[in-house]
């Protein structure tokens, strides 16, 4: 059978046989689609679109896809098995974006076994950790383990953990993240058939607070103006070393024969950190000729504009609203989380993930309420919730107890002060750079925010100027990436601190552009 | 609605070009500036400070309305011929050391000027040592500070350290606000003052000279 593929307006024709899917028929035309689950049907990311001789809808395809988009042919391509001759559409504006989104995703074809050298790429989180087993050579994801910083037993932001550390918890928190970490490398080793050995490097990155706390240093100094780090470069150290006291313990003689060296990537400044250095690698911002922007929604706002020149970056005071923090029914991106919403003849219509029954909201969810609460004009420009909602919120959808999951009209304003903190800081950027919305080449929106969000509600909210439509990507964690293509790509090393070296920090908070920004974004117009 | 309840209206909802049109609709009805003052911009502020408080309104509303009310208390003071209006108190204002947000503490500048106080405003990342001897200088009766970082609202508690020290203490009223701060943690550094938001922090600095018989 002959597939057509269709892919920003080229065409490319395919064979396809009997019980192979779309994405490994793809894979080995080297088209690559991103498929961050490995083919598993649960991530969504290998999403195309059949104009004709689609398959059958499977259940996989009806969690990620409503009716009418189902009708106009949107599958899984890991799912879907082509039993006759088709036409399909890969929807990626741009190659390279779509090589950003995947760059850590990226599954290149199978090899038959697995000799090379391996590495680990580790990307701490405030909240959560992601650690990836990748192969050194093309930086194959082989296997990938996430968990929670436990370090959140000391406060939820980083604020919180300067604090804790200079009120004496500072080797408490150093442990705890040094344990998360060797249990999430023991985790890999268990799962994935890797000889300890194979292992020769682990990259890390993370914000400066985290880098500080996971090597011990004082954080006496990142709390307070002027915000001066410890250490702020690249940090070698060894697997041996960052885990003596865990290793101390240690029976398993896999773990003891870890030799690898450990290297935690440098960072820009105190709030600019390495993930985001590390992110405007995976973004190739230093390959850039016409100016970029990346925006990672997690609570620092982290924010950088630029291109192979110059870098700009920032951080602004965003909040954990996108995240679904501080939202009354708010909740992280977990099954039953409220993703999509619409609202039709008066009635919501939600979808959660994993079509679970509803148990709260998650930051896409956030978003999508929002915008459609606007767009019913349930909320008025200056934020205002229809007076009928006002006490006890817009019931949205109840839970399987019956419990109603709500909006209430502090829900707008948080979401008001959040979107509003990122238009300006990205507002500002701009006008330091010189760069109007037009000059942006394109946008990159990193962090574990949204589940599969859509980006037009990220406009309809004002978060993001309306020119940016169209040259928007989402790149979920772009710091993991970024430490995968540091340990696996000829020159990363050098590229990464070519960016950090012309990156310069700009301080919003005292900036009265920014102040202005701030206040006029506050509405929704 | 008279003339002065659309005032009231007017900074509540953010209204600036309207409540320029109002002002000189009550400067022609021939009302006095202290009464605009009195009748339609405190009241305007406490309502402002109620609906926060009530979670009607929130930090967007309490912007919006404090930046009416600066460019109102503009408008007066330019109505007045170059008169400054009428000052029941004086205040210098700052954000503590180590610490560069700005935004709340404009926010309470404004409140406060629209209440009636003339505000040394010190900026961000001010020592201990400026806010008292700008303090001195200015002649102030209440010192505010403003932190919104765990990490530096200690720096609060060496204000009033070295206050004390000096043998100054008494001589001010001290204010401390912002996002960490808590009455609790008002109450533990020795602070004479906290509020939550800016349009109470102007009423309360109202009421607390009046009780030290300044008003």
């Amino acid at each position: 059978m002959e597939i057509e593929v269709i892919r920003k307006g080229q065409q490319t024709r395919i064979t396809g046989r009997e019980q192979v899917s779309l994405l490994e028929l793809l894979r080995e035309a080297e088209i690559y689609i991103s498929a961050a689950c490995g083919g598993q049907g649960k991530c969504g990311k290998c999403a195309v679109r059949m104009l004709s001789g689609a398959t059958e809808a499977t259940e996989a395809d009806r969690r990620f896809f409503d009716e009418q988009e189902i009708s106009e042919g949107w599958r899984l391509a890991c799912l879907s098995y082509p039993r006759e001759d088709c036409r399909i559409q890969i929807v990626s504006d741009d190659e390279s974006e779509f090589e950003v989104v995947s760059e850590h995703e990226e599954v290149r074809p199978e090899a038959e076994t697995m000799t090379g050298e391996c590495a680990i790429a580790i990307d701490i989180g405030t909240t959560t950790l992601a650690i990836q087993l990748v192969e050194r050579m093309g930086g194959r994801i082989l296997h990938t383990v996430t968990g929670i910083n436990h370090q959140r037993a000391y406060g939820a932001d980083v604020i919180s953990r300067i604090q804790a550390s200079n009120e004496g918890k500072g080797a408490e928190l150093t442990g705890s993240i040094r344990q998360d970490l060797y249990q999430g490398i023991g985790r890999l080793l268990a799962e994935y058939p890797v000889e300890p050995e194979q292992i020769g490097a682990v990259a890390i990155a993370g914000n400066t607070t985290m880098g500080h706390l996971l090597m011990g240093y004082s954080c006496e100094t990142l709390g307070v103006y002027p915000f001066t780090p410890v250490e702020i470069g690249t940090v070698k150290s060894s697997f041996t070393e960052l885990f003596a006291a865990c290793l101390k313990e240690e029976t398993d003689v896999r773990m003891r024969s870890i030799r690898a060296e450990v290297t935690l990537l440098p960072g820009i400044s105190t709030y600019v950190g390495a993930d985001i250095a590390a992110g405007l690698l995976s973004c190739g911002f230093d390959r850039r000729e016409e100016p970029c922007i990346l925006i990672d929604l997690g609570t620092n706002g982290e924010m950088a504009i630029g291109n192979k020149d110059r870098i700009l970056v920032t951080s602004t005071a965003a909040g954990p609203a996108f995240e679904g923090g501080n939202i009354s029914c708010g909740m992280g991106s977990v099954p039953g989380a409220i993703c999509k919403v619409k609202i039709r003849g008066g009635e919501p219509e939600v979808t959660t993930i994993g079509d679970k029954p509803p148990i709260g909201l998650c930051g896409t969810g956030v978003i999508e309420t929002v915008c459609e609460l606007l767009e019913q004009e349930l909320i008025d420009e200056t934020g205002m919730l229809e007076e009928d909602y006002f006490d006890d919120g817009y019931e949205l959808a109840r839970t399987a107890e019956g419990e109603p999951i709500v909006f209430t009209q502090k829900d707008v304003r948080e979401i008001q002060l959040a979107k509003s903190a990122v238009r300006a800081g990205v507002e500002t950027l701009m006008l330091r750079y010189g760069a109007t919305v037009d000059d942006i080449c394109h946008v990159y929106l990193a962090g574990g925010f949204g589940y599969k969000i859509d980006l037009a509600k990220t406009i309809g909210i004002g978060m993001l100027p309306e020119a940016f439509a169209g040259k928007t990507t989402a790149v979920g964690n772009s710091s993991l990436g970024g430490a995968v293509e540091y340990l696996s790509q000829a020159g990363a090393r050098q590229r990464l601190l070519e960016i950090v070296e012309r990156s310069t920090e700009i301080e919003l908070s005292t900036d009265k552009d920014f102040n202005r920004f701030y206040t006029d974004y506050m509405f929704f117009e | 609605m008279t003339v002065l309840e659309q005032i009231i209206e007017a900074i509540q909802s953010g209204k600036r070009r309207q409540l320029k049109v109002l002002i000189e609709d009550a400067m022609e009805e021939g009302i006095a500036a202290e009464q605009i003052l009195n009748e339609g911009f405190l009241p305007a502020m406490e309502n402002v400070s109620r609906k926060y408080h009530m979670e009607q309104f929130y930090v967007p509303e309490v912007i919006l309305a404090s930046q009416a009310m600066q460019v109102g208390t503009t408008i007066l003071e330019e109505y007045m011929g170059g008169r400054k209006l009428p000052v029941i108190g004086r205040a210098v204002i700052g954000t503590v050391k180590g610490d560069l947000h700005n935004i709340g503490k404009n926010i309470v500048i404004m409140m406060m000027r629209g209440a009636g106080f003339e505000v040394l405003d010190l900026g961000y990342d001010v020592a201990a040592d400026t806010f008292i001897r700008k303090a001195q200088e200015f002649e102030a009766d209440i010192i505010c500070m403003s932190a919104m970082l765990t990490t530096t609202m200690v720096e609060m508690k060496k204000v009033i350290g070295k206050l004390v020290n000096k043998g100054l203490r008494d001589r001010y009223v001290v204010m401390v606000g912002g996002a960490p701060v808590t009455e609790a943690f008002a109450a533990a550094i020795g602070a004479d003052l906290y509020t939550q938001d800016a349009g109470s922090a102007a009423k309360m600095a109202r009421e607390a000279l009046k009780e030290r018989g300044k008003l």
